[in-house]
Order: C-alpha cells, then sequence, then structure tokens
C-alpha cells in the first residue's frame, strides 16, 4: 500500500455511512491512508449534502447504483447490471445480506468486493481470483466518473464529498493489475 | 397456411387511454424517452374535436418492409406469420432504418448504441399469449388479427393522415373514429 | 461488454451470462483456496453452497416467473387485480387479473406504470429527519431513533395536555387496503386523538343516496351491458373507470343509447350517441327539468311510486308550482326540445340507467343535485333493477373485521367530550363504545389548514399522516403551508419526496402494494382481490401496520400499557384476520387462500341493488322526501338549490387526470414519456379576447393564489370555463391546481362521512399572458 492509495475499504464504507459519525470514521481513515483531504469542522453539514446526493428523502443527486449508469435508464433500479453483479458476488461465494433490499450494485458494495478481493490476493495467487478483480475494476471505471460528474455538478454539494470522490477516482485510476492492498 | 399478423386499430372504441403504450413499458423497460407504442391524436382537421380520437401505433410489420430492404447488416427480418424482426445483436446503429421506415417507427437508443422498435411481442406470442398492449387494452380497440382471415367490410388500411404506401403494404388495419351528436351551452 | 478490457475480465463477463462456468468458477476458487482467502466479513458475507441462479431477458417465457397477486389500493373505481411477475426477487411486470372479469387480464396506464414506482430511484428509502423545516437539510435516522423521537411526543403530550388531543390524525386515499385501516387502529390504541375526518371525494353524493333509498349502494357496473338507455352524467371513466368502458360499448351494440351530460367534451362524451354540454352545477335544474316533462307527458311510472315512494306527490306537487321545463333548460343552458327529447326517450326505455359522477357533485349544491337524479331514476321505475338504477358508488363488500382498525384505547385515555359524527365513509360504527365516556375530537378533513388554524385546548402539536399527501390535495395550499407553521412536529409517511414530505420533521418510508400483504375492494365493482407480498420490502420501508407496531412496541417499553396496538405483528397474518364468515360468505370462497388462485365476486341475488325494492330509509320507501335531510338542514324534497356566485371571471374546473390519481404516477419518468407537463385548457375565443395562443405561458389566478403553465387552445371546454387536470408532477414541478381551488363545503357529506365535501368544482379564476 503507497501513501496516496487510501484503502478502497474506507471508500466503500464512506459511502454506505448511514450518519454523520459513521461518515467522520471512513473519513478518517481515508486520511489516514494518507488521502490529502481537506479538514471538516462540521460532519452534521457533511451528512446533510451526504443525504441530498444519495440517501433521499428528496430525489437522488447522484444516486450511487451502478445500473443507473450502466443500463441507459437511470431512473430504474434493479435493473440487469444489479443482477450482473449479484452473479459476481455469487461467483465469489459472498452475497449481501440486505439483497432485494438494497440493490446489490449499491456503490458501498461493489467496492467491498473490490476489496475483499484484493485481501485475497495478499495472501494467494489465484488467476480467477485475478479475473475477477479487472472485471470489477473494468465495471468501476466504467460507471464512477459519470457518477462522480453527477456529484461535482450537484448544487449545494459539500466540497468534503468532491474531495472523497475525486479521491476515489484517482484511486480507481491508479490501480495497476498487482494488488495494492 | 401460416399466419399473418397484424394490428386492427379501431378508433370508434379507443379512449386514447395509453394504456397500451404503458403496457409495452412496462414489459420491455424501455428507458424514459424510448417508446415503441405510441397513442396519436388525430389532428383536428380529420376530426374536429382536439385530443378525442386516437391511433394507437406501434411498427406496422408490412408486407415488403423498407427497414429490412435498407439495412446494411441484415438485422431485420420477417418472420413466416408477418412479424418483422429487429435483431439488436446483429445491428451496427447505422441508423438507416430510422430514414427508410416511411411510418418513422424504429428509434435509435444512445444508450446501447443501436436501432429498436415493436417486436409485436414474438416471444409472448411465441408462448400463446398476446402482445402486451393488446392484452393491456381495455376497451377491445386494439387487438391482433391474422390477415388470412380478417375480413372486417369497415376496417381500411390508410385512414386520413396515415401514409398512403400501398407498395410497402403496412399491415395495420382501421377502423374510423364516430362522432356524437352535440348540443353546445350558447354562451 | 462496455465494463470489461483484459481478457481476463472478458471471461469473467461471458461467465456472468452462464450459470454453469459460475459454478464451475467458484469452484475452482474453492479448491485453490482463494476463496477461502476472502475476508468474507465485508459487506458482503460468505456462503457456502452453491450460488443462486439469476440472468433476465425481456419476456422469458411463461415459466420463468413466480406470479403473485396484488391489488391497486389507489382509491379508483376499478381497483385492479393484479398478476405479478417476479424473476430472482425482481418485480419484472405486472398485467390484470385474468379471473375477473371486470379488468379482463389488462390494467390501465397508471397501473402498467407500478414497476417504475417501485424501482424509482427516487423512493424514500430510510427513516429522516429534517433538521429545520422546509430547510432540506435531512439526517439519516434508525426506525429506532425516529420511534423514540415520536414517541417522547406522545409521552411529552399526555404529560403537558393531559389527553392526546393534540395529536391529530390525516389519513385518505393513498392506499385503500383494509389492513391500511390501521393507521386509524395506531391512534386509538394510543387514546383519544384529534381525527380529519370526512372525504374529499365524494361525501355529498353519499349522503343524498342516504337521504334518498338509506344506503349508497349501486348495481354491478358489468350489468350495464343490458340497459337500453344510459346517461353518463358528470363522469368520466375513458379517464376515470377504463374497464367499465366495455359494459357501455357492449349496450351500444345491443342497441341502447348512450348521452353523456358533462360541462366538458370529455373522451368519453365523444364516445356516446349524443353529448349535452351542461352548465356547471345546474344538474338538479336539469333533473327538475326533466322530472317536469315526464310529469306533463304521463311518462311517470305511477305505479312503482305508489308502491315504492314516500313522499311522491308532495314532489310532484313542488316541481308544478316551481319548475317549468323552461326554465330547467335555460339554466343548464341547453335547448328545450332537446331536453323534453331525452327525457321521453328515458322514459320509454327499459331499463336505463344513469351513472352519477362524483364530479357533478362537487358543487355548494352537489348533494341535493344528486338527489333530484336519483328521483328521475326513481320516478321512471328504474331503482333495483338489473340494467338501470342511479349508479354512484357502494361499500356493499366492504365488510371486513378491521381488525387492526379497531384497538382500544389504553386504560385512563381521558378525550374528547363534546358529541360527535361518523368518522369518514369507510367508519361501520365497530369499536365505538357507546359507554365510553371520551371520543376523539373530529375535525373537518377538507378544511385542515382552517381546522389547524383554529385549533385550541389543545391545538394540534403532533400532525401524523398517512396515505395522503396534504399539501398538494388538499385545498388551499397556502392556507395548509401557513398553518403547518403552528404544528410541533409533523410526521409523514410516504413513497415520495412530495410537498408534504417537504413540510415533516419526520419521514417514515412506506411500502408499495407489491412489499405488502393485503386485501382489497372496489366502491364500484364487486370483486375481491388478495394482495401478497411479492417482493421484500426494499431498503427500510415498513407498512403502515408494521409501523404502528413498532411504535406501540416502543412506548410500552418507554410507558407500559401506554398503546394497545399489538406488537411483533406479522403482516400477512394481520391480512388474514380481516377475513370473516361474512366475507367467505358473500364471495363463495372457504378460505382467503382460494384467492391466491385468482379474484373472486360477491354472490350477488340481483346484478341490481334495491332488487327486493326494500329500502334502508326509515320507511324503507324510497323518499322523495327525507325527514332526516330536512332534520339535517336540507329540504325535505330534492328542491332546486342555486349554485355558487361566480367570484372571478371564468368558472374553472380541476377534475381527475388520465394519467394520474390524485398526486401519484404522474411523477414517474414513464409518465412523464406519455405526459411531459400540465396543462390549461382554454377555449379558443377566450384565449383570442385576451390574446393568448397555443402553448402560451399563461397566468391563472384568483383570490386563493396562482399558476403559471401552459394554454392548450381547444373548444371542449366552454367558451367561459378553465380546465386543468389535477396532479402531481414530481418535485422538479410546482403545479398544484389547489393554489386555486378554497375549501368552501358542499352542502352534504357531514350525515355520513362526519364532514361536508368540498366544492371543488364551484371556483373560479381569471388568465393572461406572462411573457415567456
Ligand atoms: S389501450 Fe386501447 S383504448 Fe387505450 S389508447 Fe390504446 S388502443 Fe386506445
Ligand atoms: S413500420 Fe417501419 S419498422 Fe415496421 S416493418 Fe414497416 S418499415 Fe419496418
Ligand atoms: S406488440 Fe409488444 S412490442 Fe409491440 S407495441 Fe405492443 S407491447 Fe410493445
Amino acid at each position: 500500500m503507497t501513501a496516496q492509495t487510501p484503502s478502497i475499504l474506507h471508500f466503500s464504507r464512506f459511502f454506505f455511512a448511514a450518519n454523520a459519525a459513521e461518515l467522520q470514521s471512513a473519513y478518517e481513515g481515508l486520511a489516514s491512508d494518507g488521502a490529502p483531504l481537506p479538514v471538516v469542522t462540521d460532519w452534521r453539514e457533511v451528512a446533510f449534502s451526504f443525504n441530498r446526493l444519495f440517501v433521499g428523502p428528496r430525489a437522488l443527486q447522484a444516486p450511487p447504483y451502478a445500473s443507473l449508469y450502466l443500463d441507459g435508464d437511470d431512473t430504474r433500479l434493479m435493473g440487469a447490471s444489479t443482477s450482473r453483479i449479484r452473479q459476481l458476488y455469487a461467483m465469489l461465494g459472498l452475497a449481501s445480506p440486505w439483497q432485494d433490499r438494497i440493490p446489490d450494485d449499491h456503490l458501498a458494495l461493489e467496492l467491498d468486493a473490490l476489496w475483499q478481493i484484493e485481501q485475497a490476493l495478499a495472501t494467494v495467487a489465484s488467476p480467477q481470483l485475478q479475473d475477477a478483480r479487472d472485471y470489477l475494476i473494468g465495471r468501476l471505471r466504467a460507471w464512477v466518473p459519470a457518477f462522480v460528474g453527477r456529484i461535482q455538478a450537484a448544487p449545494q454539494v459539500h466540497p468534503v464529498i468532491v474531495a472523497v470522490a475525486d479521491a476515489l477516482t484517482r484511486a480507481l485510476g491508479r490501480v495497476d493489475p498487482i494488488a495494492v492492498c | 397456411m401460416s399466419k399473418r399478423y397484424a394490428f386492427h386499430v379501431n378508433m370508434a372504441l379507443c379512449i386514447g387511454c395509453d394504456t397500451c403504450a404503458m403496457a409495452c413499458k412496462n414489459q420491455y423497460h424501455q428507458e424514459a424517452g424510448i417508446v415503441w407504442r405510441k397513442v396519436y391524436p388525430v389532428s383536428e382537421a380529420i376530426y374536429p374535436h382536439r385530443d378525442r380520437a386516437w391511433m394507437s401505433l406501434a411498427c406496422n410489420h408490412c408486407d415488403n418492409p423498407p427497414c429490412l430492404e435498407g439495412c446494411p447488416a441484415s438485422a431485420y427480418t420477417k418472420r413466416d406469420d408477418g412479424v418483422v424482426v429487429h435483431h439488436p445483436d446483429l445491428c451496427i446503429g447505422c441508423q438507416q432504418c430510422l430514414h427508410t421506415c416511411p411510418f418513422g417507427v424504429p428509434q435509435y437508443n444512445p444508450h446501447t448504441k443501436k436501432a429498436e422498435k415493436c417486436s409485436l411481442c414474438w416471444e409472448r406470442l411465441d408462448a400463446g399469449l398476446q402482445p402486451a398492449c393488446v392484452q393491456g387494452c381495455p376497451t377491445g380497440a386494439l387487438t391482433l388479427v391474422d390477415l388470412e382471415t380478417f375480413d372486417d367490410p369497415n376496417a381500411i388500411q390508410f385512414p386520413p393522415g396515415f401514409p398512403h404506401l400501398p407498395e410497402v403494404g403496412p399491415s395495420t388495419r382501421f377502423t374510423l373514429p364516430e362522432q356524437p351528436k352535440i348540443v353546445r351551452r350558447e354562451s | 461488454m462496455h465494463e470489461s478490457k483484459s481478457s481476463g475480465a472478458q471471461n469473467i463477463a461471458l461467465a456472468l451470462g452462464n450459470n454453469l462456468s459460475r459454478r464451475s468458477f467458484l469452484k475452482i476458487l474453492m479448491m485453490t483456496g482463494a476463496a477461502a482467502a476472502l475476508p468474507g466479513t465485508g459487506l458482503l458475507r460468505s456462503f457456502s453452497q452453491e450460488g443462486p441462479v439469476f440472468g433476465r431477458a425481456t419476456f422469458a417465457g411463461p415459466g420463468a416467473y413466480q406470479t403473485f397477486r396484488n391489488a391497486c389500493p389507489r382509491n379508483c373505481y376499478d381497483t385492479c387485480g393484479i398478476v405479478s411477475y417476479v424473476k430472482d426477487g425482481v418485480l419484472e411486470f405486472v398485467e390484470g387479473e385474468p379471473t375477473s372479469t371486470y379488468t379482463n387480464g389488462g390494467l390501465c396506464v397508471k397501473g402498467y406504470a407500478y414497476p417504475r414506482t417501485v424501482y424509482s430511484p427516487d423512493r424514500i428509502k430510510y427513516p429522516m429527519r429534517q433538521v429545520g423545516r422546509g430547510s432540506g437539510n435531512w439526517e439519516r435516522i434508525s426506525w429506532e431513533e425516529a420511534l423514540d423521537a415520536i414517541s417522547g411526543k406522545i409521552l411529552e403530550i399526555k404529560e403537558k395536555d393531559g389527553s392526546l388531543l393534540g395529536m391529530a390524525l390525516t389519513k385518505y386515499s393513498g392506499n385503500f387496503g383494509i389492513t391500511h385501516y390501521g393507521v386509524e387502529g395506531m391512534l386509538s390504541s394510543l387514546g383519544y386523538t384529534t381525527r380529519f375526518v370526512g372525504t374529499p371525494c365524494w361525501p355529498a353524493g353519499i349522503d343524498a343516496q342516504n337521504y334518498d333509498m338509506g344506503n349508497m349502494w349501486c348495481n354491478d357496473p358489468e350489468d350495464m351491458a343490458q340497459s337500453k338507455y344510459i346517461i353518463v352524467w358528470g363522469a368520466n371513466p375513458a379517464y376515470c373507470s377504463v374497464h367499465s368502458l366495455k359494459y357501455i360499448y357492449e349496450a351500444k351494440k345491443r342497441g341502447a343509447k348512450v348521452v353523456v351530460i358533462d360541462p366538458v367534451l370529455t373522451q368519453t362524451a365523444v364516445k356516446g350517441d349524443e353529448y349535452w354540454q351542461i352548465k356547471p352545477g345546474a344538474d338538479g335544474a336539469l333533473a327538475l327539468a326533466m322530472s317536469r316533462h315526464l310529469i306533463d307527458q304521463g311518462l311517470v311510472s305511477r305505479e312503482w311510486v305508489a308502491a315504492n315512494g314516500l313522499g311522491y306527490d308532495e314532489y310532484e306537487a313542488y316541481i308544478k308550482a316551481n319548475v317549468t321545463v323552461e326554465w330547467g333548460a335555460e339554466q343548464a343552458g341547453l335547448p328545450v326540445d332537446v331536453v323534453k327529447r331525452v327525457a321521453e326517450e328515458f322514459a320509454a326505455a327499459d331499463p336505463a340507467t344513469i351513472w352519477i359522477g362524483y364530479g357533478m357533485q362537487r358543487h355548494v349544491n352537489g348533494g341535493v343535485n344528486v338527489r333530484a337524479i336519483d328521483a328521475l331514476v326513481a320516478m321512471t321505475g328504474n331503482v333495483g333493477k338489473p340494467g338501470g338504477g342511479a349508479r354512484y358508488g357502494h361499500l356493499f363488500t366492504w365488510g371486513f373485521n378491521y381488525n387492526a382498525m379497531v384497538q382500544a384505547a389504553p386504560e385512563g385515555s381521558v378525550g374528547y367530550t363534546g358529541a360527535t359524527g361518523p368518522k369518514g365513509e369507510f367508519d361501520t360504527g365497530q369499536g365505538a363504545d357507546a359507554a365510553a365516556t371520551y371520543t376523539d375530537r373530529t375535525f373537518n378533513i377538507n378544511k385542515i389548514g382552517q381546522e389547524i388554524l383554529d385549533a385550541q385546548d389543545p391545538p394540534v402539536r403532533l400532525l401524523w399522516i398517512a396515505n395522503k399527501n396534504v399539501v398538494s390535495q388538499d385545498f388551499d395550499k397556502n392556507k395548509i403551508v401557513k398553518a403547518f407553521e403552528k404544528v410541533e412536529m409533523i410526521v409523514a409517511v410516504d413513497l415520495f419526496f412530495n410537498p408534504t414530505v417537504e413540510q415533516a420533521d419526520i419521514v417514515l418510508p412506506t411500502v408499495t402494494p407489491f412489499e405488502d400483504w393485503t386485501v382489497n375492494v372496489s366502491y364500484w365493482h364487486y370483486w375481491l382481490h388478495l394482495n401478497e407480498q411479492a417482493i421484500k420490502p426494499l431498503f427500510e420501508t415498513k407498512s403502515d401496520i408494521e409501523i404502528a407496531s413498532a411504535l406501540s412496541a416502543v412506548l410500552n417499553a418507554k410507558q407500559p400499557g401506554s398503546c394497545t396496538f399489538p406488537q411483533n405483528i406479522d403482516a400477512k397474518e394481520m391480512m388474514i384476520k380481516e377475513f370473516n364468515d361474512g366475507i367467505y360468505q358473500l364471495f363463495g370462497i372457504t378460505s382467503w387462500e382460494d384467492l391466491r388462485k385468482g379474484a373472486a365476486k360477491a354472490k350477488l341475488p340481483s346484478s341490481a341493488s334495491w332488487s327486493d325494492l326494500k329500502f334502508a330509509t326509515p320507511s324503507g320507501k324510497y323518499e322523495f322526501k327525507s325527514e332526516i335531510a330536512q332534520t339535517n338542514g336540507h329540504t325535505a324534497l330534492p328542491e332546486y338549490k342555486a349554485g355558487r356566485e361566480a367570484y372571478a371571471p371564468l368558472r374553472l374546473l380541476t377534475p381527475h387526470a388520465k394519467h394520474g390519481l390524485h398526486s401519484q404516477f404522474q411523477n414517474l419518468d414513464w409518465m412523464h414519456d406519455l405526459n411531459p407537463e400540465p396543462l390549461v385548457y382554454v377555449h379558443p375565443r377566450t384565449a383570442g379576447a385576451k390574446g393568448i395562443v397555443d402553448g402560451d405561458t399563461v397566468r391563472v389566478f384568483n383570490p386563493t393564489g396562482e399558476i403559471r403553465l401552459k394554454a392548450q387552445l381547444t373548444n371542449n371546454v366552454p367558451a367561459d370555463t378553465l380546465l386543468m387536470y389535477e396532479a402531481w408532477f414530481g418535485a422538479k414541478n410546482g403545479f398544484n391546481v389547489n393554489l386555486l381551488v378554497d375549501d368552501v363545503s358542499s352542502d352534504m357529506g357531514a350525515y355520513k362521512t362526519g364532514s361536508p365535501g368540498v366544492a371543488i368544482h364551484d371556483q373560479f379564476a381569471d388568465i393572461e399572458k406572462v411573457a415567456a
């Protein structure tokens, strides 16, 4: 792990945060990985913006679900890409405990899968896992930029979230076929 | 004898309720902006009350389909039962069919970068079911007929407002709308 | 595959489409120890057995889906049975219930949009708290936190006021599933509270039919096919009851004549044989004029009125003394000869029927107008006949247990001591405890803004809103928003972020019919539909009764005995508990499980209501003269009552839309594909005088408020009338007809529903072009 490449785990937990405290703890994880991130004074403000972007109750500014970007249909959850990523999890012997409730293509779940693969590759050499990892990175690179674009374009967006999104883009751009974590 | 499937659009019964259009979206989940069946209002020049007579149109599954003839990738085929099928796996997205179809039926999907159109629900037909739109129509205005046996004397092929193209042979048949006696207030 | 670049990724992409390769892939991972190296303890968890089978296609063949039975509960005549097709836990598409001859395998444009509702990324997903009402600053909170805050408020109110009358409920028709009356049950289980009672929909007509016949009870709509003459009076089934049209068509095919009476040349109007453009609110005058002509021509069914009527002679005397055909025709704006001809045709046809729409009773004289039309049907001997009848609606099939609704107040609860009436049209009186010293405090559901502003001792401190988008759908929007400022806490339970949720402090996410267990019937047809849970509730959504149950658990933990609502309920069990022998017998089923195979229809002695001509009035007769009406402050006879004075130059009508049901459905993107924006419909002559051309942006305004939108020119509307269809177009569009509709009451409604209705169509406005 290099100083500039924060763990995918912390990105995953950041985008899955349920409240200001969870945001803060994931953020601190990212910062401890060495990501250059701004200092936050009011985590509640970050949470308000986070909810406008990803949670609700208003129509989402940047819904964090892959199928909305990959399937060309940005108003339907549980699209074909949701089903595909669920299959990938299944191939890895993984499943989401929120299956059929939270779509399997939530950014945090996809990142979690990537993190788990990288954990495994750190201890075993598996061409299959390597393939799965390449696939997942390719998939994330296919939709995350559009997702980050919506974050950047959102009105009233908190700069900290833009910073995390940019750091994620960099992290996904930098990972090479060799396991980094 | 093989069948020749066609839609019969009975405008005397149609209430323009858009159920057929939505039934199609419900089955195929076309993205916002893409509609395979559309219920068009008949212009006031033809029917004197605005938005009160309608033509529910999708693909006409023509006898001599120009979409098929003009497609450089052979992405269109016509089945024995008359259904004109577009094959997305063969489609190269050149949009030729958008121009050659005289009824403006195929639509370009910018996401898949391919054309698409009404399939006459051939998967449903093959399973012995009605097309989704036909099953959905609450008034019996939209029906599936077999032109080999269909002989409604009131049905016509080219109603006013519909392109008159006998050489293309659109299979859709129409029954014209009627008008009530109207008593208006003097105001 | 756009997602993959390297050949390794390509292998994966191919494997994703193939169950066999996926399984062998996992096998290799397990054999090589790679699977064990995955942490398996992240967000995603390891599972040991082989993965489930996934895949998706357009129509994957009839055997590829699991099917479930559902019902559309959104307050519609048709209340369609739905067959839901589910694959891999995902609702793929819906169809109409094929076993119901009414739905006949199809839905309507709204029903077919359901998959979009369920999987809209805009659904409310989690309980959330707004920090500063209207601020848009929302925190996600857990259900525990939400219920802690709400229960804290409830206990605080009880402590402060000594009663829970400071907690109020407004709920209506967002979901008419029987278990959803558990919302009322939740309030009852807390003690005596304040209830917004009545209905914005149809109360004047309900009272009218109760005065005349002792109940509101319509024929089976399917028997319209046997009618020889059908008058559709102020109803627009082509928009609001599409499945009824086929019976009218069938009657026409068999030679019946269809006359449509409506201020607007509706889609239904052009499907009849004859259309009358009536002056709004003049329905009573027209019915009286037609009755006068029948009297003059000796066409009254003397035998029928003598055998079955009460006070007919007085009614006839009233008409002879006060009504002429010329006068009534002029009131209605119609030619005398036409009125006479149709009156004669109607009397000559056997059977003949009138479908009385809900639109025509939304007037200050709406109730008495319905009575005059009822009388016309009765005078011709058409009440109680298959194919005949004064059709308005019914509650004949609603005899469930209301197990979720009927809850006892906790011991020692203190409440209101004044007199109260029924709490809405579905109040069967069950659960009412005559011996109780206290009751709930009732407010008029149709004047929520005014009632909250006026409420004292105690004021409304906590407002619970369920199944209702109050700020969009209730009257005088600006007044409502102002009144909400007085309320200390507002809790909204909803599916989407609508203008009501915008004003809430806490929003609770709720389920669609596909994530719920309940049972549904119609107030028009006679079918019964089961609603099964077809998919898991998305995110953290809960049904109304699950919310009530969870709240009860929290309250009882804090203060034992403070809530009687059952805790740890099972939604399916609760659904089962709504059934009783009466329902089983009426529908000819032995168990609710029979409904899993399809819908059931009530076994009616006749398709006609009142077929035995034994009316439920005090006299047992059809009461042309009703003493109860008189006692309640109306005329005993359906006498002429003038409409509302115009308060602006043009009449404003805001009826039901084609693409939505109140504020539901029109917000979906699929619906925007078919109907992108709201319009105001203006007669070309009226537009011309104001320099408005088709597509211009205009301002429609009156003393209540204003709306800006595009104008469409059409002579479907009269020159003195503006028309716009009520709808909520979603968060990006502020369109709301109730910026222009005040809360003036209609004449009737209080008798059977607890509050009078609203004169929705007695509104006036002006229009002008605005610079684009
Ligand atoms: S569903 Fe039938 S009645 Fe409705 S618009 Fe389509 S064809 Fe017309
Ligand atoms: S209507 Fe157009 S797309 Fe359909 S068969 Fe004819 S030419 Fe082809
Ligand atoms: S036949 Fe099928 S594909 Fe064609 S318009 Fe109807 S529902 Fe859509």
